[in-house]
């Protein structure tokens, strides 16, 4: 009995929480280093407007939105890349935005591209990044610039247990370079076209295939372990036995914490092509039940969209500013310099990783599909064709 | 008498908090979901009708030459004052009540310049603590000037708007652009021309036993389905028997008399279960991984050659079915080591005594006398396996994908992860309904199953007896 | 002689028999160690520590350190002490109100038979049986309806995520009554004729005839309830609520597992309930039934 009260006494005592004040504005973000420097950015801010910015890290973000949207609850703002858009519109979760037109022009249009849906912005976007090629300085002294000749820089240092040129073929999101330099399409003009199973797109796959496989009496080395993915790739290329890889900047202070000296340099062309990857971007969604929207702009246009901001943010995730002056002042800056510059060209020329809900379709099923290829479970027609049949299936939901 | 109804009331006074927790907790999330199973929750259906109308009424455009006004807030008489300028000629003030209700209208009248002045030589201008406690009502307030609407936009502008979409009457919305009429459809959710054409976002809507159906008929059944079923059937009994057996011989060794150290074994024993499973998985992954694992560096090494583990059906299947053992049998050896304490220890020395093994002795005396308390525990080890959603998504994912079907689903996938694959996987549809419907489905199956088992374990009769 | 040398050899045996499968069975958890003591953050499949470094535990145990490439200060932004506190005294609670309802629950049905007492022990375990995963959106909803009128077990609260975990009871309460069954009826008999009430019985003779499954119970939930990530994730949002499953999860995001840190919050979280099986280890081995009634 005296434990039972005694367990009461606990049990009561935990419930006893104080509930937060009226004016929150609450913000969800995943990953709990960037909700610290949100935090710290919304200070000022909450001292002159006397209300609580708090930035919050939420696991599964997305998902912990949707749920709570049903029932009736949730944040003001999430925090997430561009390509969920689509998914939170047709649910009618987030509201559109307006960005201030002065505010407006200093923001790259890329980034402004990957938050527009059905003509409207629906995010305030504030970063953004691609992959490139990452090599290490101390084995490759100038990079390659078509892909013929990486292929066979690679042949030579893939031996002993060391690997040329290693990138997860299967993920989508990696390979799509590729099919971009052999002009493959995703979505067509019509929405039922899908253009992963034309010819194009069979060239594309079987050139990849070729580098798990290598095609019978070409005499080339096996360049890639047919299980290769994102892990493993990183393990050679911290250990120094892998030349170059393709990857984001996301992965660089990994590298720096493994004392790798490593270049960047663009995707090498393939016959001549440009292999231009995705553009993502990060911003911020509000929440179409928030009742602060116009504070929350007020804040991002404000505080957020400053340099000393936005550098810092840089600084922790490495994805570019999306505001022009604050990505100047980072290239001026010999620590990033090199960074971003290796990184440039494609914000100029690459476009933004489609927004649609049957994009999330996409990158699942060519996962399957690149890695019956790469293996050689399938043939590449079949494959692909398959996967178009699938992609179509759920576009129709 | 007294005692009598004593009698009655007694037995559920000791069930009342399992009674209240059961129902609480298990009944209505099961009634609950099967109630979902039968609406079209999902992506673009989440919203009730009523919510879906608001946000569509809601939507703004902004008309071409759309006018701009700034204005600044003064102070008076508890009320606010908003007054702007539209031109060298023209100013406006607007009278904000401090009750403003969010539905009304607030019209705004038209002042002279000389007005307009004096208002901005005022000396009491509002804070912006003031303002902003109003903020969240101004927002969705209506301004109207010379029959023109605006909406707040910032904390000092006016933007004039205009509403894309009107309410003709209850059910009926019309768009100002196009003039199309939508209704809403009950059994799509979502609010439709005549021809078809939708307004976003959609509602959740009841659609009855669809769910149901589109399972059935759809291509994500037939074959696939009934090849992950009977993988699901191998690989819950394949778990559970395995740990079972490979616990309970752990349990008896560690609790007779002969070893040493008992105790660190009985800890070492345990720890596979200690670590949450999302990361024994994943380490597991990592050692089965084909070209670099460790597991295939020892096999290179005995058989020179590699397995592929996670990249052949066979081989998939039974790498889950070895770390299934590995998490599994610590629980069904901490089970047995409680319930051979209810084995008196006489027995034992008494078959000591006449000269039985250890064999013997296991099987004579300690495997009868588990066998009956432990079957409830099997079979419900046997359910927890068969939803064991976690372990095989984090190991194998499913992987290696099937090949020869036009689905998603994997050689490895179970019911229930499959499930997940087609409700919110990437290439899924997103539909919590369905979901919940295959998950009814799951559940009526392998309840079936299980009422199946324990009547012909004579489990229950057991139970009446006593 | 030849019978001592016989049982000696029988027991070295075994001994190394057991050594031998305990390896196995550790074998992953070595990796998992040296994986924490690894500065590069990758998942170290070899036997030995490449570069170690003490980092990833101070990083967990919320000591700062110097970062020896950027030479800037880090420090974890997130309170991995509480969330520690937090799960044990969460899962402690939980596990203490799991066998109160159910000896009680169990002792009910062990000693009593009513009116559809069948139908309700096989409802018990059947409905227990449906897929806890699609059960959460219901359990969101009412915990947030809860919420609004005892503001004590709402969303974001330990109460109300206790509450949630109490829908494992039907199960234990199979196993408690099934432990009670094999205790001789000869016992309680005795106590009757006695002239002991129901409440005594229960309490003086059975529960601690019981222990031994008892303790099974406490680990068993204690354990399932520290290592789960999903409930928690879904209830609860304040961070100082948060508990330790759900904080780990933030070293796994698509692309970046961070194994060292991961891995040194796995075997912090694991030394609780190793040091509780530790402590308990002698409550499951009394075979406490010894003489108590002569056959």
């Amino acid at each position: 009995m005296k434990v039972f009260f005694f367990l009461c006494i606990i049990f009561v005592s935990t419930s006893l929480q104080s509930k937060a004040e009226e004016k929150e504005i609450t913000l969800w973000v995943s990953n709990g280093n960037i909700a610290k420097i949100l935090n710290e950015i919304a200070q000022p801010f909450n001292k002159k407007y006397k209300v609580t910015i708090s930035a919050a890290t939420v696991d599964n973000t997305v998902e912990q939105f949707k749920t709570n949207a049903l029932g009736g609850k949730g944040p003001d703002v999430i925090v997430w890349a561009h390509d969920i858009i689509g998914t939170l519109v047709e649910s009618g979760l987030i509201t559109s935005v307006e960005i201030s037109p002065s505010v407006r022009k200093e923001i790259f249009p890329v980034a402004l591209d990957a938050f527009t849906y059905n003509g409207k912005l629906y995010g305030y976007p504030y970063n953004f990044e691609h992959i490139a090629l990452i090599y290490n300085k101390k084995l490759i002294k100038i990079p390659p610039k078509t892909f013929e000749e990486l292929l066979k820089v690679a042949q030579n240092f893939t031996k002993n247990d060391h690997y040329g040129f290693l990138f997860p073929v299967n993920d989508f999101y990696f390979s799509y370079p590729i099919f971009k330099a052999f002009d493959v399409y995703i979505f067509g003009p019509n929405a039922r076209d899908i253009g992963l199973n034309s010819k194009r797109a069979i060239e594309a796959a079987t050139y990849i295939k070729s580098f798990t496989i290598p095609p019978k009496g070409s005499g080339e080395k096996t360049l890639m372990p047919i299980d290769v993915d994102y892990n493993t790739m990183m393990r050679f290329m911290i250990t120094g036995k892998l030349a170059m890889m393709i990857n984001g900047a996301w992965s660089l202070p990994k590298l720096q914490a493994a004392k790798i000296d490593y270049g960047i340099a663009p995707i090498p062309t393939i016959r001549g092509k440009k292999a231009l990857p995705f553009i993502g971007s990060y911003g911020f969604y509000v929440s179409r039940m928030s009742t602060h929207k116009i504070l929350i702009k007020t804040f991002i246009e404000n505080y957020i969209y400053q340099d000393d901001a936005l550098i810092r943010l840089y600084k922790e995730e490495r994805r570019a500013p999306a505001i022009k002056t604050a990505y100047n002042k980072l290239k001026d800056d010999p620590i990033y310099k090199a960074d971003l510059e290796g990184f440039s060209n494609a914000y100029v020329e690459g476009a933004p990783m489609p927004n649609v809900r049957t994009m999330a379709s996409v990158f699942g099923t060519m996962k399957t599909t690149l890695s019956l290829i790469t293996r050689d479970k399938e043939s590449v027609s079949q494959a692909l064709n398959r996967a178009v049949d699938v992609i179509k299936k759920s576009s129709r939901n | 008498m007294k005692v009598k109804s004593k009698k009655k009331i007694t037995p559920y006074c000791y069930l009342f908090f399992s009674i209240v927790s059961f129902l609480l907790l298990i009944v209505y999330p099961l009634l609950y979901t099967f109630y979902i199973s039968l609406t079209n929750l999902g992506t673009g259906h989440i919203l009730n009708c009523t919510e879906a109308k608001k946000i569509i009424l809601e939507e703004v455009i902004y008309p071409d030459n759309a006018a701009i006004l700034d204005f600044n807030i003064l102070e008076k008489n508890n009320a606010f004052i908003l007054y702007m300028k539209q031109s060298e000629r023209k100013a406006y003030q607007i009278f904000l009540p401090r009750n403003t209700q969010t539905e009304e209208i607030l019209t705004g009248t038209q002042i002279s310049i000389d007005e307009y002045k004096k208002l901005s030589s005022c000396k009491n201008t509002a804070t912006s603590e003031q303002f902003i406690e109003h903020l969240t009502h101004l927002e969705r307030t209506t301004f109207q000037i010379e029959n023109r609407i605006y909406k707040l936009t910032s904390l000092t502008t006016l933007s004039e708007v205009q509403k894309r979409y009107k309410e003709l009457n209850t059910s009926t919305i019309i768009d100002t652009k196009t003039n199309s009429t939508y209704q809403p459809d009950f059994s799509t959710g979502y609010f439709e021309t005549p021809s078809g054409d939708r307004l976003l976002p959609g509602f959740v809507t009841r659609i009855g036993f669809q769910n149901y159906l589109n399972f059935f008929k759809g291509t994500s059944f037939g074959i696939p389905f009934l090849k992950i079923f009977l993988w699901t059937l191998m690989w819950a009994a394949g778990s559970t028997i395995s740990a079972f057996i490979f616990g309970l011989i752990l349990a008896s060794l560690l609790s007779s008399q002969t070893i040493y150290g008992k105790k660190i074994f009985r800890v070492g024993f345990l720890i596979p279960y200690a670590i949450p499973v999302f990361l024994s998985a994943m380490v597991w992954s990592a050692i089965f991984n084909f070209s670099f694992g460790p597991m295939n560096k020892l096999v290179s090494y005995i058989l020179h050659i590699k397995i592929p583990w996670l990249l052949d059906p066979l081989w998939a299947k039974l790498a889950c079915l070895m770390v299934g053992l590995w998490v599994g049998f610590p629980y069904m050896m901490l089970i047995c080591l409680g319930l051979i304490q209810s084995i008196p220890q006489d027995l034992y020395d008494a078959a000591k005594i006449d000269g039985a093994g250890f064999i013997h002795r296991f099987t004579k005396i300690t495997f009868p006398s588990l066998y009956k308390p432990m079957l409830p525990i099997l079979i419900g080890t046997f359910a927890f396996n068969f939803n064991n959603f976690n372990l095989i998504y984090l190991f194998s994912g499913g992987n290696p994908p099937m090949v020869d079907t036009n689905t998603m689903g994997g050689e490895t996938d179970l019911l229930i992860s499959y499930t997940y694959k087609l409700a919110f996987g990437p290439s899924g549809s997103n539909n919590f309904g369905l979901a919940s419907a295959i998950a009814v489905i799951i559940f009526i199956l392998i309840a079936s199953m299980s009422i199946f088992n324990f009547k012909i374990s004579g489990v229950f009769k057991e139970e009446e007896s006593l | 002689m030849l019978n001592r040398i016989k049982k000696k050899s029988i027991a070295i045996c075994s001994n190394l028999i057991l050594l031998f499968f305990l390896l196995i069975v550790l074998y992953p958890v070595y990796f998992i160690m040296i994986t924490s003591f690894e500065s590069s953050d990758t998942l170290v499949i070899e036997f030995s520590v490449q570069n170690f470094s003490l980092d990833n535990w101070k990083y967990i145990l919320g000591i700062d350190y110097i970062n020896t490439v950027t030479q800037e200060v880090v420090r974890s932004p997130y309170p991995f002490i509480i969330w520690f506190k937090n799960s044990i005294k969460i899962a402690s609670i939980t596990a203490a109100i799991v066998l109160f309802i159910c000896t009680l629950a169990a002792y009910g049905l062990y000693r009593f038979t009513f009116f559809g007492k069948k139908y309700f022990l096989i409802s018990l375990i059947i409905l227990q049986m449906f897929p806890s995963m699609m059960g959460m959106v219901a359990l969101f909803l009412l915990l947030s309806k809860l919420g609004t009128f005892f503001p004590w077990f709402g969303l974001d609260t330990h109460a109300g995520l206790i509450l949630t975990y109490l829908g494992m009871t039907p199960f234990f309460i199979w196993l408690t009554k099934s432990y009670f069954s094999t205790i001789p009826k000869s016992i309680v008999e005795a106590a009757m004729i006695d002239g002991c009430k129901e409440f005594t019985i229960f309490y003086s003779i059975i529960l601690p005839l019981a222990l031994p499954m008892l303790v099974v119970i406490f680990i068993l939930v204690f354990i399932t309830v520290f290592s789960d990530f999903v409930i928690p994730s879904i209830l609860i949002k304040d961070p100082k609520l948060l508990t330790f499953a759900v904080g780990m999860r933030e070293f796994i995001s698509a692309y970046d597992i961070r194994w060292g840190k991961f891995a040194a919050a796995t075997i912090l979280g694991g030394l609780p309930i190793v040091i509780i099986f530790m402590i308990t280890q002698k409550f499951l081995v009394q075979g406490l039934t010894k003489g108590s009634v002569k056959e």
